[in-house]
């Protein structure tokens, strides 16, 4: 009796108490020992897997797709599209001579190095970082990487989802933070610009917002490519995470001209259960009948996938306060048809409230979580009397004074309408609603803070839970207490001052 | 009333009588015993020989008073291979030893001592090179240098 007469399931228990580097020391003794525990190595070694825009991460990809044990067990793949994000903006020009660069932020930081180095050593790192750079701009620009990426993509054929993600740099970079996933190219990036970083959070700057789209783009086309292609049976597709980084829209816009394959695209999302989508830089696409049109092309996305999604999280710019035409929403509103929503985001949208209760109506059954993240209503609000920024102060006061108190009823009906039809409700998130670009803020709920306290917070965030709340949904509602802020943002600002105060019409 | 005591045969022939409660520490037993009812006669064991079967009752009457497994083995990896005093000395068995206790919790549903096993093993795998796990396991290298060239290549895939 030894080890490798074992039967398979206890030698895969054994590899369970493993780490990984022990785990690959055992499939490197014997055939038998290898042979037993390829299945489980490979299911949990390759299940998910990060691709980096890098030759080595791509040429690492080609090799996985390639080989016959691990490329089946291939069920997510995520592609961190962009690599020293502090840089993007500078992508036509030539990467920065460190010597010269500031060393203001995490990514500049880790580009340097911490420890004081001497000039050649500085010198190395400027090359390192220069060469590294040129690879990822070369692959990303010239069509490398779409052809890469979309060939090896291909070839897996239980890929089950596949997304963008956004990393920091300098969290790649740092050898001493574990990687949860094979991050394909990972330990050369290490390798050729090592860094350790004292910054316990990962957070991204945020201009970056403003830059990633296009990136995001590219990298999307790539796995649009891969998927016509490939025809796997997704059941998860994210253009983005958390951070709502979101691919440009003109250059969504720009896939779906490419009609034959962006309409083989689409049938494949038909079995799809969690879709993130969001937009960036949306309000930049130039207002044009055509472009409305395109425009839905790329929204037809969610539209084609609604039946079978059980978590869509939906934005339509990441701009803060340069929304959509209310009618791009309110179109799809009409046409989406959920049978089995169960979550919802809803990021950076106008809405009227008819349009809003359109694009739930399919889902008041089923949805049990909602969440709404700078949602903007833009209901007309037809005042009594016109505006008249001559009138007597008091006269004008008033007059803000009930449209604002407008703005309340206007949202309130929103909130009841929700408690009406969402029968499933279980959480309710409201982050930074807007009206008219009116920020609402909330009465700070708690009545044990004192007075000037309670003056001095202002609350735009406000969240039910069923399974915690002492209350229900109903009276959750009844005792919000909305207040539109002074503060007008956006393209409504002028229309405040100057009046007439009605929005969309 | 329920016996106090049953009797077990082992592949080997010889019969032991243990308490009621430290055999029920095996799911098999437990559940053979809530389909048999009360029975005199002796149960077979028939893979586990003398030896083992009395190491495996050894710990069984140490454990007996153990709160039962919940059986709810997630998918997460379990790294952590700590193991009580007392259950390290019970496994300080040569190698054969080690492996057939392996095999006979496994047979009986015996999951504490299966855990305690296959952590058993894995600390002897720590750490090592495939050189020195092969030392230790007596395992005969039976690769190709192409096949090693391949695997370490796939290791690495991996290891990113």
């Amino acid at each position: 009796m030894s080890v490798t007469t074992l039967p398979p399931e206890l030698v895969i228990q054994i590899c369970g108490y493993l780490e990984l580097a022990d785990w690959c020391a055992l499939r490197l003794t014997c055939k038998t020992l290898f042979l037993q525990s390829l299945e489980a190595f490979a299911g949990l070694s390759f299940r998910t897997i990060w691709v980096l825009v890098t030759s080595e991460s791509l040429s690492r990809l080609a090799a996985v797709a390639g080989n016959a044990n691990f490329r089946t067990r291939v069920k997510d793949i995520c592609i961190v599209p962009i690599l020293f994000e502090e840089t993007l903006e500078e992508e036509s020009s030539r990467p920065r001579n460190l010597s010269r660069a500031p060393k203001s932020t995490p990514v500049w930081t880790a580009i340097h190095g911490q420890e004081s180095l001497t000039g050649a050593e500085l010198c190395s790192r400027s090359t390192a970082y220069q060469a590294i750079v040129a690879d990822h701009r070369h692959i990303l620009n010239t069509g490398f990487f779409a052809r890469t990426f979309s060939e090896s993509l291909a070839c897996f054929e239980n890929l089950a989802s596949v997304g963008l993600r956004s990393c920091p740099t300098w969290v790649l970079l740092d050898s001493t933070r574990p990687v949860e996933f094979p991050c394909l190219g990972i330990r050369r990036l290490r390798n050729q610009l090592p860094c350790v970083m004292e910054i316990a959070s990962a957070r991204f700057p945020g201009p970056l917002k403003k830059v990633a789209g296009n990136t995001h783009a590219r990298a999307l086309a790539a796995i649009v490519n891969g998927i016509v292609i490939g025809k796997p049976e997704l059941r998860r597709f994210e253009m983005c995470d958390s951070r709502h980084c979101g691919v440009s829209a003109q250059d969504l816009i720009a896939l779906t001209t490419t009609k034959p394959k962006y309409k083989d695209f689409l049938i494949l999302l038909r079995n799809l259960e969690a879709l993130h989508l969001c937009l960036c830089n949306a309000d930049k696409v130039p207002a044009s009948e055509g472009n409305d049109d395109r425009l839905q092309d790329a929204l037809e996305m969610v539209e084609t996938a609604a039946p079978s999604l059980q978590t869509l999280t939906f934005s339509l710019s990441c701009a803060p306060f340069k929304h959509l035409s209310p009618r791009t929403f309110s179109q799809l509103s009409q046409r989406v048809h959920f049978t089995r929503l169960v979550e919802l985001e809803i990021r950076d949208i106008d809405f009227t409230r008819s349009d809003l209760q359109a694009f739930l109506r399919s889902a008041t059954t089923t949805l049990q979580r909602l969440i709404l993240f700078k949602a903007s209503l833009v209901d007309t609000i037809t005042p009594a009397s016109s505006w008249d920024y001559r009138a007597p102060y008091v006269d004008r006061r008033q007059w803000r004074k009930d449209y604002k108190s407008e703005i309340g009823l206007r949202w309130r009906a929103v909130w009841e309408d929700l408690r009406h039809d969402l029968l499933s409700l279980r959480y309710l998130r409201m982050d930074t609603l807007l009206f008219c670009g009116h920020m609402i803020e909330f009465a700070d709920p708690p009545r044990s803070l004192d007075v000037k306290r309670q003056r001095a917070r202002r609350i735009y965030t406000v969240t039910f839970q069923a399974d915690h709340a002492h209350t229900t949904l109903g009276e959750w509602i009844s005792d919000l207490k909305p207040t539109p802020s002074e503060t007008v943002f956006g393209k409504w600002f002028a229309a405040f001052l100057f009046g007439p105060l009605h929005c969309w019409s | 009333m329920s016996a106090t005591t049953l009797r077990f045969q082992s592949s080997d022939g010889v019969v032991i009588t243990i308490d009621r409660d430290v055999a029920q520490r095996s799911v098999l037993i437990k559940n053979l015993l809530e389909d048999l009812g009360d029975t005199t006669e002796a149960i077979p064991i028939p893979n586990v020989n003398e030896a083992v079967l009395r190491k495996v009752i050894e710990w069984c009457e140490h454990h007996k008073g153990d709160p039962p497994s919940t059986g709810d083995d997630d998918d997460s990896r379990r790294k952590t291979t700590d193991i009580d005093e007392w259950d390290q000395k019970f496994m300080q068995v040569d190698q054969e030893m080690l492996f057939e206790i392996i095999l006979a919790a496994n047979y009986l549903d015996i999951k504490g001592l299966l855990d305690v096993g296959c952590k058993t093993v894995a600390n002897m795998i720590k750490g090592k090179s495939p050189e020195e796990i092969r030392k230790t396991f007596n395992i005969q290298n039976d690769f190709t240098p192409e096949e090693e060239d391949q695997i370490r290549r796939e290791n690495e895939w991996a290891e990113e």
